[in-house]
């Protein structure tokens, strides 16, 4: 086959796995569509579908030994439907735009097993097996694969010095690291060349003993390479495990502020509530007081009350006491004596006099009547009505301070910091390895046992030369390690030099896409350093990932797939719509983003826009109970069909995709 | 895909700068190119031969 050039991906379809049974389609029309965004709403599987596109490429359990890790990798896959063993992942690719190719990963759950198929053509036939044209597969390796499909988690390992993940990535897309095959291929010719000495310096016995010591000390070299890989591999997946929950719990303690403010605000609102219906009750009460006001016939019958005692001259007062005094007195009021018969009349005419208590409460009776005013109807139903509305504000605004105090999860900041603190505990030892033993420089005592790579180097390099003195060979291996040293300097140079350029090529785009506060870089020598400051906010952190990766994948004459997981998210509008620009720009190979629907304003309408609408936007949800509503949404457009498949949807409308409205029917979104 | 440009010119850089033949150089962007397009029966041995021959020890 000739030279691979541009790798595309057409397509997948998925069955019996932890995402939906649908196929995503991506169409290509002449042949010069190169960007894909699919809208998915967070747990739909976008990180799953990302590690599949992944596995496509390399078998990713070779590098599992561990039985648990591999089951754990696995069981991350798998359907949530227990009754599901099997499951099945299709790729479609197409490879210089001209021949099809199909990678299909069976998954058998029950026995933790991954078979793979290639089939090449058009044609149903398929050979076991991972079978890329050679050209292609000796590059996608699993490095290369996670620069190429990533998540946000990289930008962390890329600000990482211990990682070096800048370089690793440089070499690896690069291909600087060929330069090591052939420094190796002269070792092996060197060695071969040895074994063919007729005439050595010393006996036999010494050179094989030497050699045996070469090898014991090469062999020692590749184990502790391997311990070192696995080491660094569970380093950064700690590191990378101890940043999420640094994240959470920096999130939770953000939030408590913010759960401060809120709560605050909530207590507040509870309070001008309550003062509210307080303000409210007592004018309705004043109403209350004032029984005529609030119906016309009681009005109108204590204004004839108040009227006839008014006309009668009543209330007057007086007293039993003074009656009392009266009939006990000599004479009467008029000057008369006083006589049985008078006294008599005088107990009878009393009672047409009110006592005063009568007098104390009639007489305020009738003040009242006098000065009350009859309250319009409206005016009197307006205030019960507040009074019922102040009622209801006041039983929400306790119910919201309610939530804001359940919404405080305590319990799980007390759990992040115990889980930091196993973390520390377990990066210890794997950072005195990496970092102590593993660096340590040569001593002389040194044996070929040391974990030291330098010493191991060393001893090797004293050994080779024993052995070509020994077998007359100071010759070749003279030149060899002229050689060998052109090549490391070869390597380091090409490493400043492109990374040099790619340092100039970030800073050109940088005003552009941090307009309001450029951040230049400074160095990608061992990780990204920046240019006067010593960190950024990881949305800042994120756009100079995307112009160091867009950069650098735009090197290699491969056009490779850069599929991006979470594109834009933690960056601001501005980032979002110069990003946008940037891949559409600047990107020469094709791009899939798995998009949030939060990260769509911004960014994907100006990929639409720059693009002239040459891009596919899908929408890909799965069918159950909590997505009722997207599946009433997407009914409303004709060429989405809810049901080609049976637990998913998968729409390619354009209207569609920009008003789907991400929320789940109740309204909850799952986890990933 | 390829090694990057950059490798190419840096080693021509190396072997001009070494006084070494450009024939060496060559060979070297003959084989970086074998392994690139993934070829599995690279002839290393007359590779490395023709190197060792026409390596200049004397700079």
């Amino acid at each position: 086959m000739s030279k691979i050039e541009e790798v595309k991906i057409t397509g997948w379809s998925h069955k019996g796995l932890r995402i939906p049974d649908y196929e995503i389609d991506l169409k290509d029309p002449n042949s010069k569509r190169n960007f894909s965004l699919i809208l998915q709403l967070s747990g739909e599987g976008k990180t799953t579908t990302l590690h599949l596109l992944r596995y496509c490429f390399y078998n990713f359990l070779k590098d599992i030994e561990n039985k648990k890790e591999r089951n754990e990798r696995f069981d991350s896959i798998k359907s949530l439907d227990n009754t599901i063993n099997k499951g099945q992942f299709v790729l479609k690719l197409k490879l210089n735009n001209e021949i099809n190719y199909k990678i299909h990963l069976e998954f058998d759950f029950k026995n933790y097993e991954l078979k793979y198929f290639t089939s090449a053509g058009d044609g149903e036939g398929m050979d076991a097996g991972l079978n890329l044209p050679d050209s292609l597969k000796y590059h996608l390796k699993p490095e290369f694969i996670e620069k190429s499909f990533f998540d946000l988690e990289l930008v962390n390992e890329l600000f990482d010095e211990q990682e070096k993940e800048t370089d690793k990535t440089i070499s690896n897309l690069c291909k600087i690291y060929f330069l090591d095959t052939i420094s190796k291929s002269f070792d092996y010719y060197k060695e071969q060349r040895e074994e063919n000495v007729e005439d050595p310096n010393i006996s036999e016995s010494d050179v094989r003993g030497k050699k045996l010591k070469r090898e014991k000390i090469q062999q020692q070299i590749k184990n502790i390479e391997k311990k070192a890989a696995e080491m660094s591999t569970k380093r950064k997946s700690l590191k990378s495990e101890y940043n999420k929950l640094d994240n959470e719990e920096k999130k939770i303690r953000e939030d408590k502020k913010e759960i401060d403010r809120i709560l605050t605000d909530a207590e507040n609102n509870l309070k001008e509530k309550e003062d509210e219906l307080e303000k409210t009750f007592s004018e309705a009460y004043d109403f209350l007081k004032n029984p005529m006001s609030l119906d016309q016939r009681l009005f109108d019958e204590l204004k004839v009350f108040e009227d006839n005692l008014t006309k009668k001259s009543i209330p007057k007062s007086v007293g039993e006491a003074f009656f009392k005094d009266l009939v006990a007195s000599d004479e009467c009021l008029c000057g008369e004596q006083m006589t049985e018969a008078r006294i008599k009349k005088i107990n009878i005419s009393k009672t047409k006099y009110l006592t005063d208590e009568t007098y104390t409460v009639l007489n305020p009776i009738k003040a009242v009547i006098i000065e009350s005013k009859k309250i319009p109807n409206d005016l009197i139903n307006k205030s019960f009505g507040e009074l019922i509305k102040k009622e209801a504000n006041l039983r929400r605004a306790k119910n919201k301070l309610i939530d804001v105090r359940k919404n405080f999860d305590n319990e799980r900041l007390v759990e992040i910091v115990e889980i930091k603190t196993e973390i520390k505990n377990e990066l210890k030892p794997l950072n005195e390895f990496l970092e102590d033993t593993y660096k340590k420089p040569y001593n002389k005592g040194d044996t070929p046992d040391e974990e030291s790579k330098k010493s191991l180097e060393k001893q090797l390099e004293k050994i080779e030369d024993e052995i070509s003195q020994g077998t007359n060979t100071v010759d070749l291996s003279n030149k060899t390690k002229i050689v060998k040293k052109w090549i490391r300097e070869i390597k380091k140079e090409s490493l400043e030099e492109i990374s040099k350029k790619l340092v100039d090529d970030i800073n050109k785009e940088v005003p552009r896409v941090m307009p309001y506060e450029p951040i230049y870089v400074k160095s990608i020598k061992n990780k990204i350093e920046l240019e006067g400051r010593t960190g950024a906010a990881q949305g800042q952190k994120a756009r100079i990932t995307y112009l160091f990766l867009v950069t650098l994948l735009n090197r290699p004459n491969l056009k490779f797939p850069f599929i991006v997981d979470s594109p834009v998210t933690a960056m601001d509008d501005v980032s979002r719509v110069e990003i946008a620009k940037t891949l559409s720009k600047d990107l020469k190979s094709q791009y899939i983003g798995f998009l949030l629907p939060p990260e769509r304003p911004n960014f994907a309408n100006t990929l639409d826009e720059e693009l002239k609408k040459n891009i596919n936007l899908i929408v890909a949800f799965s069918k159950n109970k909590n997505t009722q509503n997207l599946i009433d949404q997407a009914r409303n457009y004709d060429t989405v069909d809810i049901n080609k498949f049976e637990n998913g949807v998968v729409a390619y409308d354009r209207d569609f995709f920009y008003s789907f409205s991400g929320t789940y029917s109740n309204d909850e979104e799952g986890k990933e | 895909m390829s090694v990057d440009p950059k490798v190419i010119e840096v080693l021509k850089k190396k072997m001009r700068a070494e006084n070494q033949e450009d024939s060496i150089s060559k060979i070297f962007e003959v084989w970086l190119d074998e392994l690139d397009q993934g070829k599995k029966d690279i002839d290393s041995e007359t590779k490395i031969k023709t190197i060792i021959k026409k390596i200049n020890v004397k700079n």
